[in-house]
This record gives C-alpha cells, structure tokens and sequence, in this order.
C-alpha cells in the first residue's frame, strides 16, 4: 500500500510541476494558453486526445458494460466515439482552425450572431462537461479508494484539486504534457495486460470463443430500445432485481425454466415456446411477461448452459425483462 | 440551404461512406449471424473503430501540408 500510494503522490506531484513548468511558457498571450500556440505536433495531439478519450469510464466502466450489454453494444459505443474523430476533424476542427477562433462558441457566434448563441452554447458545454468530469472524479475516487484506501470524499477532493491546479495554470501546454504522460501509461498498462492475457490463452479470437461459450449472452446484440439507457435506464418503473433458474435440458426438448420476480412468486414458464441449439429460450404468457428470441420483436433474452443461474434486471415494467448471465 | 464552408470531394464521400457503413450495419441482418460467438454487427463496428480513422489518417496523409492548413476549394 506504501508503495502504491507513493507512486500516486509522485504522480500527482508531477501533475503539478508540469502544470508550473507549462506555466512559464504559456502565460505570455491568449493563443499560447488556449492552444499552446498551436505549435503541439501530430504525434503528441493524437496521443493526447486519446488519453482524454480512454477516460475512467474507457478503463474502468467499459468491463461492466460489456458485462451487462454484451461486447457488441461496448463496439458500438466505441466505435461512435472513435468515429467522432475524423468527422470532426473534416466538420469543425478545418473550418474552426480557418476561422482563427478557439472556441465553439467563438465560431457559432459569428455564425449566427445573435445573444442568444452567445450564452446558450457555453452554458450547454459547461453543463455537458460538468456531467463528464464527475464522471471522472467518481472514477478516481472509487480507484484511490480500492487501490490507496483513502476516503472516496478525500480522493475525489485531491485529485480535482490537482486537476483544476495544472489546467488552470498551465493551460492547453500542460493538459497536453500531462495527457501525454497519461497515454504512455495507460497504453503501456492495457497493452500489457492485454498481451499477457493472449499469451497465456491464445489468440483473442479464442478468447472472445471461450468467453461467449461461458456466457452467450456476450457475443449477442442487446435488444432494447434506445429509451432504456435514459432516465437511468428505469422509464416507468422502479428497477428490483429477477432472477431464473435453467433446469436440465433433455435432448430434443425445451429446457425446463422458471423465472423469479424477487420477493414475489416463483412461476413456472410452462415449458419454453421456442428454444435454440445454443441454449435460448423464449418465454411468454404464463408469467404475466413476454420473453422473445432476440431475432425476434422482443427484449428478453434467457441464455444459458442447463443448470446455469442467471440474474435479469426489470426494464421498462411489465414488457421488457432482460437477463444476463451471471456467476458461471 | 447551402454549406457555408466548402468541402473537398473526397470529404464527402468519406461522409457518405461512413454513414452508409453505420446505416448498413445496424440493420438487424448484423444481428443474427454470429462470427466465433459474437454477433457479426459487434465485427462490423469493430472494423469501422479501426478503419474510419485509418482512411482519415491516410487521406490526410496524402494531402500537400498546405492544403491540410488552408480551405480547400469546393
């Protein structure tokens, strides 16, 4: 723990002696605080945008949706930010640059020159961002929490605290210097776990084999609707935990299943409608819900070996029940 | 309404391209074949993370310095 938490304090310390050092340089006009004097090259903008990029959530958050959406939604998701990119670079980021402006807002009020502009984009990207780096400092203290055992309260504190410090004083040149500190490691840490996992198992292809054998409902596109994720995820109703169990399953029949509502009754799907070589099974009626196969209209998806437990979260009431497997 | 900052062709049909790759790929078609256990629309966004940038990267390679700098004509 010493150890750990001396290698945090370095880090930090450097943080701000970078931010101290950028300092000197940048404070001298507008356009070397903000841009840096848009001297930062290629190579080291690219690795800066990616360690803003792979944030907490990229780390940290990205294994608990794959977990719970499957890997193909985690894509996507992925996918949609990486792609953000070069539209942006062709949309926004030549005519910004032509323009000689630094901000969006900048931009647009010369765009559309009326108050309006002026004070609504701002607002909207300092409320957009807020949400963004809370994120962010959620995902330090739960880390310097496990990892140093310090209060969440505290480590959230210190790290803004060190945070607002170098951006503040260092401006674009320190967040850059210190993003670019940041990728190193993140690159050298995730590469390198990645590389000893592939060593040890294979190809990630018998990876990704292996894990969605254990667990089918990884390789599977969710089928839900793009509502589910707002509000929490929770539109209509509260969220309480289900629960089903497989029975055996015999060959050339249905798996015998039932299906929980937690603290409520446990009901008996009556022998499943349809089921599918790799274990699928649609449910419907008996239980007051309606399960489909994910080919189908529906949003419930039980997937499963015989005998497998898994755990479903309710969704949007009394239509959408989606399990995913756990503890295999 | 016509666009006010002029865009090099080749930009567009990068555009165009993405967005039928997007509109393509999430048809439910990509849902239903699975490629070693995972569904093929998981592969496609896969590909599209790594290409998308790459083409970009390249095309911009290939462009004069100058030209990366100033406006292009339409």
């Amino acid at each position: 723990m010493m150890i750990e938490r001396l290698l945090v304090i370095l880090y930090l310390a450097a943080c701000i002696g970078i931010g101290v050092l950028a300092s000197r340089k940048v404070l001298v006009s507008r356009a070397e605080y903000w841009v840096a004097g848009r001297r930062i090259g290629t190579g080291v903008n690219a690795m800066a945008i990616m360690a803003a990029l792979a944030s907490g959530g990229s780390i940290i958050g990205v294994m608990g949706l794959a977990y719970g959406r499957g890997i193909p939604y985690t894509l996507a998701l992925f996918a949609g930010a990486v792609l953000g990119f070069p539209l942006a670079s062709i949309l926004v980021a030549k005519p910004l640059r032509n323009f000689g402006q630094f901000t969006i807002t900048d931009f647009l009020a010369f765009r559309f020159p009326h108050p309006i502009i002026r004070y609504t984009v701002p607002s909207l990207i300092v409320v957009s961002f807020t949400v963004y780096i809370v994120a962010q400092m959620k995902a330090a203290g739960i880390t310097a929490e496990a990892l140093l055992g310090i209060p969440y309260t505290q480590a959230v504190t210190l790290s803004a605290l060190v945070f607002v410090l170098y951006v503040s004083i260092g401006g674009m040149l320190a967040v850059t210097w210190t993003d670019v500190v940041q990728g190193v490691l993140m690159l050298a840490v995730v590469l390198g776990i990645a590389s000893l996992i592939v060593l040890r198992l294979g190809s990630p292809v018998t990876l990704l084999q292996q894990a969605t054998v254990e667990a089918p409902a990884l390789g599977d596109v969710v089928n839900q609707p793009l509502s589910s994720d707002l509000g929490g995820g929770h539109s209509r109703h509260p969220p309480h935990r289900d629960a089903c169990v497989f029975g055996q399953r015999r060959p050339g029949r249905a798996p015998v299943a039932q299906y929980r509502d937690d603290g409520l009754q446990r009901h008996d799907s009556g022998g499943c409608p349809g089921h599918r070589a790799d274990g699928e099974a649609a449910f419907s009626g008996s239980t007051g819900c309606r399960y489909r196969l994910p080919d189908g209209d529906g949003a419930g998806i039980f997937a499963g070996a015989s005998g497998a437990r898994c755990r479903g979260r309710h969704r949007g009431g009394d239509v959408h029940h989606r399990c995913v497997i756990a503890g295999l | 309404m016509s666009n006010f900052f002029p865009m090099p062709r080749g930009d567009r049909w990068y555009i165009l391209a993405i967005l039928l790759f997007a509109v393509v790929s999430f048809l439910p078609w990509s849902h239903r074949i699975q490629v070693a256990g995972m569904a093929l629309f998981g592969w496609l966004m896969a590909a599209l993370m790594v290409v998308a940038p790459v083409v970009a990267l390249l095309r911009l390679r290939e462009r004069p310095r100058s030209q990366n700098r100033q406006d292009t004509t339409p």
